[in-house]
């Protein structure tokens, strides 16, 4: 809480406050991170075998085999999170759901359900991108800097 | 409630991957033993009507290097195409060892087109080659397209 | 084969490591800490040093957002070296379409198929 905030507070409130800080749970970084671990590395891992099995049966390639298992973790992402299972994921481990696409696409998909009630084009569609929308935005900026000063220095600087 | 729940989906998560994965297993070592019978280790055909002699010496090349893991070679009259694995921990520097590798080749033979790769799925389609040309079933002009097919795979860049 | 999939768990638990501290260490929001991850794999493609991590760690480097990042650089810079400098700004999206567009895709479907809860 800022401080000037707490200056208003009465007394009472501000020992409230104390007493509440005193008694707030830590957030257990450690366990929360070993959770993430787990399940982010459990992700990939299925992402690997998605990706193997399009390898094996399909004509794609290491290098292009992503675009393909990209998709088919978003889909998976899909009836996850339609069935209510990914919040279920996310509440147990946080970031190790959030990070991999699945992630990005359940805050996509979860969205676009949510809204549907308000119609499709107002609801679903203009409430989709809501939660990923700044993803897109600053991945596509930051892309675009970085693309641009590597041609620059590559063509022009000769590097 | 709520953690038996869970603890079904995670089961569910499991089995499913369980399934898939021996699958995937019983495949491969289905694959092996075929190889075994109709193979040699070499990496190469012996028994192919066309000689085989270059991509023996290329395979014998790559294979020779400490950052490879397995080579399969074949070539044709005017191609020479090279698949390879390379070891996992030296993976991290792929490009470096691709480009090595093809220029070692070009060298070795000059009359070739080469045509060399790490990819796995590239690796397969080698080696499957390796056994129908070990087989005898195809002949020089199938092959030819085969590897055109292989090479036109592997420029494909995400 | 088994070495990959051991470093994708490795390499992509990590990653979702390095999300956690994000978010539990410097409080970030969520959306905070995936945009920081874009950026970041952004930034390390810009040094050509994501394509190896992926060579090395399979879906590990590339089902984290991350690879987002990555792959809208990638698209861009194969475009710049066909078509210049215009090429920036046109082949940004050749390469990434299939997360954004299965997104969107599978989305509307989700949205027709499922209904909100509570």
């Amino acid at each position: 809480m800022a401080n000037e905030k707490r200056k208003k507070l009465t007394p009472v409130q501000q020992e409230y406050h104390l007493f509440e800080k005193a008694r707030e749970t830590k957030r257990p970084v450690v366990k929360n991170c070993f959770r993430a671990f787990l399940v982010g590395g459990f992700i990939c891992m299925v992402g690997q075998a998605i990706s193997y099995f399009y390898m094996y049966f399909f004509d794609f390639t290491e290098q292009t085999v992503g675009n393909p298992t990209v998709a088919t973790m978003v889909f998976i992402s899909m009836i996850l999170t339609g069935f209510g299972v990914y919040d279920r994921i996310a509440q147990f481990a946080g970031a190790g759901s959030a990070v991999p696409v699945t992630g990005f696409g359940n805050a996509v998909i979860s969205a676009a359900i949510e809204h549907r009630t308000e119609g499709f084009v107002l609801g679903v569609g203009s409430n989709m991108f809501k939660l990923a929308g700044s993803v897109i935005l600053f991945g596509t900026f930051a892309a675009f800097v970085v693309a641009l000063v590597k041609t620059i220095a590559t063509q022009w600087g000769g590097l | 409630m709520n953690m038996r729940k869970w603890l079904l989906i995670a089961l569910a998560i499991v089995m499913v991957m369980g399934g898939c994965a021996k699958e995937k297993g019983v495949k491969q070592q289905s694959m092996q033993g075929t190889n075994l019978i109709r193979t040699n280790t070499d990496g190469t055909a012996k028994r192919a009507s066309i000689d085989q002699r270059p991509a023996e010496r290329a395979v014998a090349y790559v294979r020779s290097r400490d950052d490879i893991k397995d080579a399969v070679a074949v070539n044709t009259r005017k191609k020479l195409l090279v698949a390879y694995q390379i070891k996992h921990m030296d993976r991290f520097y792929r490009k470096q060892i691709e480009k090595e590798i093809h220029d070692h080749l070009k060298r070795l033979f000059p009359d070739y087109q080469i045509i060399s790769s790490s990819d796995l799925k590239i690796f397969w389609k080698t080696k499957e080659l390796v056994d129908n040309l070990e087989n005898k079933k195809w002949d020089e002009t199938k092959t030819n397209k085969q590897i055109q097919k292989i090479k036109r795979l592997s420029e494909d860049s995400a | 084969m088994l070495a990959t999939f051991f470093w994708a768990f490795v390499v992509g638990g990590l990653i979702c490591v390095i999300g956690q501290i994000l978010m539990d260490v410097f409080k970030l929001t969520p959306a905070h800490t995936l945009t920081i991850l874009v950026v970041a794999g952004a930034i390390l493609d810009g040094f050509g040093l994501y394509e190896p991590l992926i060579d090395f760690a399979g879906a590990g480097a590339t089902i984290p957002i991350t690879s987002f990042g990555n792959s809208l650089v990638h698209g861009a810079l194969q475009e710049a070296d066909r078509h210049g400098i215009i090429g920036v700004l046109t082949g940004m999206f050749e390469v990434t379409s299939a997360g954004i567009s299965a997104a969107i895709v599978f989305g509307f479907i989700g949205a027709l198929l499922f209904r909100p809860k509570g």
